[in-house]
């Protein structure tokens, strides 16, 4: 099979190049991911790319593949057009290879406080919530911060400092929507700035490419919604 | 500065959008941005327009013979596809606010529908004016 | 919520306007389906008529705004210098209220 991989190695002045690989595959190599470790012990060690779990849950194989960003481990070879374009996420600062620098993105999720917030007083047992209140949370904990959205998004590639991007935003509903937080109105408050929320133009990108099948948009949509409820 | 800072500075990054494999909401996003400036660009024009048509039957005249030349037309046809693609994209984003066709399955067939429409509307207008 | 007009505000305001504008262009689309003035005189009558005049300089307005709001998103976007941006903004808000004097005298005139 046939690859076509963004190659970087920083230092002395090298710029980014694209490295074509011709790889014979084993027939249990069935996921982009194991292309690439096949690429890697049998080609090319120098080839860097960032990978843990291999079944897409810790979120670290994101790259944009064929020009879509998803996750390596969970994208299967068969289908894919030849020669397979592999990027590294786009927007992001490129560190080598595959690897892009999130610490800008991480940053962005702890600014908004993705933690249950009370003050207290505290109860005595746990803080029981309803099934409909646990419901509420469906389809925004299940997000792995993989950053194929926010690099998938158009307002983010354009203001990557200023607007907190899709995956940040979809965790701050998470914490919005928990009947046990306290903090709803200083999260909205937060968010209501020209930048941080309000560079979302419903492109849709992000619900397009997230592999966990979520919709960061809709998220988004369901904050300013909240924003209108909390203004009336 | 140190080694560190110095690599971030001068750390590459891949944005080449000819590069990427847009989706069709990119696609009808894309054009209502481009759409709604063209409706402001086009803005002088109709108001020039509404004013010489209103203000005595010489002008009206004008306006109606202003209509006639093949750019008059061309441009018209450019504002007519601004204009419904600007609008049908607009009303998929207020029903989108109020949680209506915000799923991904339903949210890329209004876009495919907003994109296809604005199309035939301009090809409707063009056999009107033709 | 504190009330940065910049934030929810502009959105709000854009989203209002779209609303308004949506419902003016079928309600001028159905008048001027029973009505189709012909001549100039037909047409003024129906331009400057009470029942779409004072819609209509509502239109203009929420029209402006809503421009306001686009055209800043786009700039907003796209050009990131201080300086420059500074200098779009108020290039499009001269734009904004040229095309607002105009309006305002043909709609009064």
């Amino acid at each position: 099979m046939r690859f076509e991989i963004y190659r970087y190695v920083p230092g002395g002045g090298a710029r980014p190049r694209m490295q074509r690989y011709d790889v014979a595959l084993d027939p249990h190599d069935r996921m982009l991911l194991d292309a690439l470790e096949r690429i890697r012990t049998t080609q090319d060690d120098t080839l860097a790319y960032r990978r843990s779990c291999r079944e897409g849950v810790c979120g670290s194989d994101g790259m944009n593949i064929n020009g879509r960003n998803g996750l390596a481990c969970i994208t299967p070879l068969q289908g894919l057009r030849e020669p397979v374009t592999l990027r590294p996420l786009p927007g992001f600062p490129v560190i080598r290879d595959l690897v892009v620098d999130l610490t800008r993105f991480f940053e962005q999720y702890r600014s908004i406080s993705p933690y249950v917030a009370d003050e207290g007083p505290f109860p005595e047992r746990e803080r029981l919530q309803s099934p409909e209140e646990r419901a509420r949370l469906d389809g925004l904990y299940e997000c792995i911060l993989c950053a194929c959205c926010s690099g998938f998004c158009p307002s983010y590639w354009w203001n990557p400092d200023r607007f907190l991007g899709p995956a940040t935003l979809l965790q701050a509903l998470r914490f919005i929507a928990d009947s046990r937080d306290r903090a709803t109105a200083e999260r909205l408050d937060y968010l209501n700035e020209a930048y941080r929320l309000f560079r979302c133009r419903g492109i849709m990108n992000c619900t397009e490419v997230c592999p966990k099948g979520l919709n960061p948009a809709r998220a988004i949509e369901r904050i300013k919604l909240r924003m209108v409820k909390a203004e009336l | 500065m140190n080694e560190l800072t110095r690599r971030r500075a001068v750390r590459p990054r891949f944005l080449n959008l000819l590069r990427l494999r847009y989706p069709v909401g990119a696609v009808c996003s894309f054009a209502h941005r481009v759409s709604g400036v063209l409706l402001a660009l086009f803005a002088p024009a109709l108001v020039w327009l509404l004013r010489r048509s209103l203000e005595g039957p010489s002008g009206y005249e004008a306006v109606a013979r202003v209509m006639h030349p093949f750019l008059a037309k061309a441009a018209a046809l450019v504002f007519v596809w601004a204009l419904a693609h600007h609008v049908l994209a607009g009303v998929r984003h207020l029903l989108k606010d109020i949680d209506r066709g915000s799923s991904l399955a339903v949210a890329r067939r209004s876009a495919w529908t907003v994109n296809v429409l604005g199309v035939l509307i301009l090809l409707l207008a063009l056999g009107a004016l033709a | 919520m504190k009330r940065i007009p910049s934030a929810l505000p502009a959105w709000l305001v854009q989203r209002l306007s779209a609303l308004y504008m949506l419902l003016f262009l079928l309600y001028a689309l159905g008048r001027w389906n029973l009505a189709r003035p012909d001549g100039y005189a037909a047409w003024r009558a129906w331009a400057l008529h009470a029942s779409i005049r004072l819609p209509l300089a509502l239109f203009c307005i929420a029209l402006l705004l809503h421009g306001w709001v686009g055209l800043r998103d786009v700039i907003l976007d796209y050009i990131h210098p201080v300086p420059l941006r500074l200098g779009a903004l108020a290039l499009v808000a001269a734009y904004l209220a040229a095309l607002a004097v105009a309006v305002a005298q043909v709609l009064t005139g």
